[in-house]
């Protein structure tokens, strides 16, 4: 059903692309990503509206925290009631990431399965091609016309790991800014350490496991990354009070960075050092 | 704020774990090349010679019993997959680390290396009285002095050589991924000529990738492609004799029976056919639930039967008459032994069925099959019944 329904259909689609665009692999995935983005975009648009939402009733519900802090049954039942009252959904921000999730393995199955470099991988693809192609799709290019896909780019095999460490490099630096223009400060103390420690770790991580992918999937990684983060710009969503961790936008290298802070002074609404 | 620590901590070594596993997953030059083709295998005299992994093995035959082993300890990142050449004092295998060793067939002691570029190799070399070819999967094919290893001379095919290259007399064949069948003075390198010849790519049916040996027989080539056709090409002319076309693509050259003029392949999506070798007409055909990638056996029975194995990945061994295609016994699963664990600790045995996509091998009365999963390389099947007679399994340390 995986097969039929996710992976089947993006290896044809990613190898039809890389075969109606010169045969060029790096574009066929910049296109692939570009087409996936915007097929989850209304999951990812409803996702960032609830996020930001929740961020806008950050304050209240710190408010109900500390008054009902004694009174747990209160404070959920306060919560429930002022979501309800602003129309948030407590797991909008959750759900589209659960439903995104498939289809992103697909994407990262579709590239290393279409970038077959050894027997046992090029038999597996040539179990997930539409050969031959049905009548009605005569036009598109015939995948298996174009195996194997011409896997070099630049100095890159995609098929192998970056020899030199450039592609992991950018990965680690633009899942990092993506993560900083994304994220607004938390109001918690508690959440923005938390905050803090996964956008330094997620990106280091991502990177790390990167040295040993393929490098085309590093590539999408990068593409991706950045498509998204475009994608919030335009639609305005992203901030350089995020990017810089200042109130004003103000360039800041410690906040860039997110680095630790000096102890919260506890009537700062957003819990960061007062800058004089 | 001992909690948010707590938490930090705990997602750290949450991102430690996953990104040790999925590094693990990964495709690095190392990890992930274990088990990603089929063991290579030769028979000579009494003695089976298999490339699988990290290590070639030279074992005895009629005691199962491993010979020697090359390298004697596994090096990290080092994977042996294709067939060695075998000849009667080398033995010559290629790895995934770029390096074509030539070892002495006795003792398994390197003669010589060789270093291609950056490009492994995937298929098998072959020796000749003077030479030793082998091509790599960059596209270039090289000829090595047979004594030293240096190189003599090299061949640029446009993409990666996966096959073992055929040499018949003064020419080499080569085929390539890059949908080229080539035709090399095995001397000077020359070329020859190629199919398609140049400026005839476009003609119908299009070439696909070729990873398969081409068979010659009686001045006629053999081979099939990734586009799902088989050919038969006049290798003095460069003529297509006669085209068959299949359901999917086809992997490897089809084996020829002399006695019925019959040659017998089988494609990606598991059929098996016979052809009319003259013409190419189908005699029969035989559907099995797996590719077929392995070129089939033949053989005779006691009874007289002419007989073809074949292997394919749903993970049967079957014996078919030659004649009609029908089964001459029920076929056999192969079936592995997995040890199976909790993270890295082993808490028992599972037995499953295994895909196979090596080609069966005749040897004295027992038909030899390599499967890439499970604990045991290589299985004998008795030619008759094929009943299992034993497994050979590589010895751990």
């Amino acid at each position: 059903m995986w097969n039929l329904l996710i992976l089947d259909p993006m290896v044809n689609i990613l190898i039809w692309l890389y075969g109606l665009l010169g045969h060029n692999y790096v574009l066929a995935i910049l296109v692939f990503t570009f087409l996936v983005r915007l097929i989850i975009f209304p999951l990812t648009w409803q996702q960032q509206k609830s996020m930001a939402a929740m961020q806008e009733i950050q304050p209240q519900l710190k408010k109900l925290q500390e008054k009902h802090k004694n009174d747990p049954e209160t404070l959920q039942r306060k919560t429930m009631e002022l979501y309800r009252e602003k129309g948030v959904n407590p797991l909008g921000g959750c759900l589209p990431s659960v439903i995104q999730f498939p289809i992103l393995i697909g994407l990262y199955q579709a590239i290393t399965r279409s970038l077959a470099a050894s027997p046992v991988q090029l038999l597996e693809l040539s179990q997930h091609l539409y050969n031959p192609l049905p009548a009605a799709l005569s036009w598109l290019p015939n995948a298996t016309a174009l195996i194997p896909l011409d896997s070099r780019f630049l100095w890159l095999d995609l098929a192998a790991p970056d020899p030199l460490p450039v592609l992991p490099i950018l990965v680690v630096v633009t899942t990092f800014l993506q993560q900083k223009l994304l994220t607004p400060p938390s109001t918690d103390p508690q959440q923005a350490t938390m905050s803090r420690t996964m956008q330094l770790t997620m990106p280091l991580f991502i990177g790390y496991i990167s040295l040993t992918f393929p490098s085309g999937l590093s590539i999408y990684w990068i593409l991706s990354n950045i498509i998204g983060t475009l994608q919030y710009v335009l639609l305005g969503r992203a901030s350089l009070k995020n990017l810089f961790g200042t109130e004003d936008g103000s360039f800041s290298l410690s906040g860039f960075l997110g680095l630790p802070q000096a102890e919260p002074d506890p009537k700062s609404r957003s819990g960061r050092r007062d800058r004089k | 704020m001992r909690t948010s620590k707590l938490r930090i901590w705990l997602l750290g070594a949450v991102l430690l774990v996953l990104g040790t596993l999925l590094a693990g997953c990964g495709s690095s030059s190392r990890a992930v090349l274990t088990g990603s083709s089929w063991p290579g295998f030769t028979v000579a005299d009494d003695v089976v010679y298999i490339a699988f992994g990290p290590q070639v093995y030279a074992v005895d035959l009629a005691t199962t019993n491993p010979i020697w082993s090359f390298p004697e300890e596994p090096q990290r990142g080092q994977a042996f997959y294709a067939p060695p050449a075998v000849d009667d004092d080398l033995v010559v295998v290629g790895d995934y680390t770029n390096m074509l060793f030539a070892l002495d067939r006795e003792t398994g002691r390197e003669v010589w290396s060789f270093q291609s570029g950056r490009a492994r190799f995937i298929g098998g070399a072959v020796i000749g009285e003077e030479y030793v070819y082998a091509g790599a999967v960059d596209g270039t094919f090289y000829a090595l002095d047979r004594e030293t290893g240096e190189e003599v001379w090299s061949f640029a095919a446009r993409r990666d050589i996966w096959s073992t290259p055929l040499l018949i007399g003064d020419t080499v064949y080569v085929t390539s991924l890059d949908r080229h069948l080539y035709a090399l003075d095995a001397r000077t390198g020359d070329l020859r000529w190629q199919f398609p010849a140049p400026g005839e790519e476009d003609r119908e049916p299009i070439m696909g990738a070729l990873v398969g040996t081409p068979t010659l027989y009686e001045g006629v080539l053999y081979f099939g492609s990734f586009n799902n056709h088989v050919y038969a090409l006049d290798a003095g002319t460069q003529e297509v004799l006669w085209t068959f076309q299949t359901t999917n693509w086809v992997w490897s050259s089809p084996a020829i029976d002399e006695e019925n003029n019959l040659l017998v392949g089988g494609d990606l999506d598991g059929l098996v056919f016979a052809l009319d070798r003259e013409t190419g007409e189908s005699v029969w055909t035989f559907d099995t639930d797996g590719p077929i990638v392995g070129t089939p056996a033949l053989g005779t029975l006691s009874d007289g039967t002419r007989v073809a194995y074949v292997t394919s990945g749903d993970s049967n061994l079957y014996m078919l008459s030659i004649e009609d295609g029908t089964p001459v016994a029920p076929p056999v699963s192969v079936k592995a032994e997995f040890t199976t664990r909790f993270l890295v600790i082993p808490t028992g045995v599972s037995i499953r069925p295994v895909p196979v996509y090596a080609p069966p091998v005749l040897y004295d009365d027992v038909v030899l099959v390599g499967v890439h999963q499970g604990e045991s390389l290589l299985y004998a099947f008795d030619r008759e019944t094929l009943l299992e007679r034993w497994t050979f399994e590589p010895p751990t340390d």
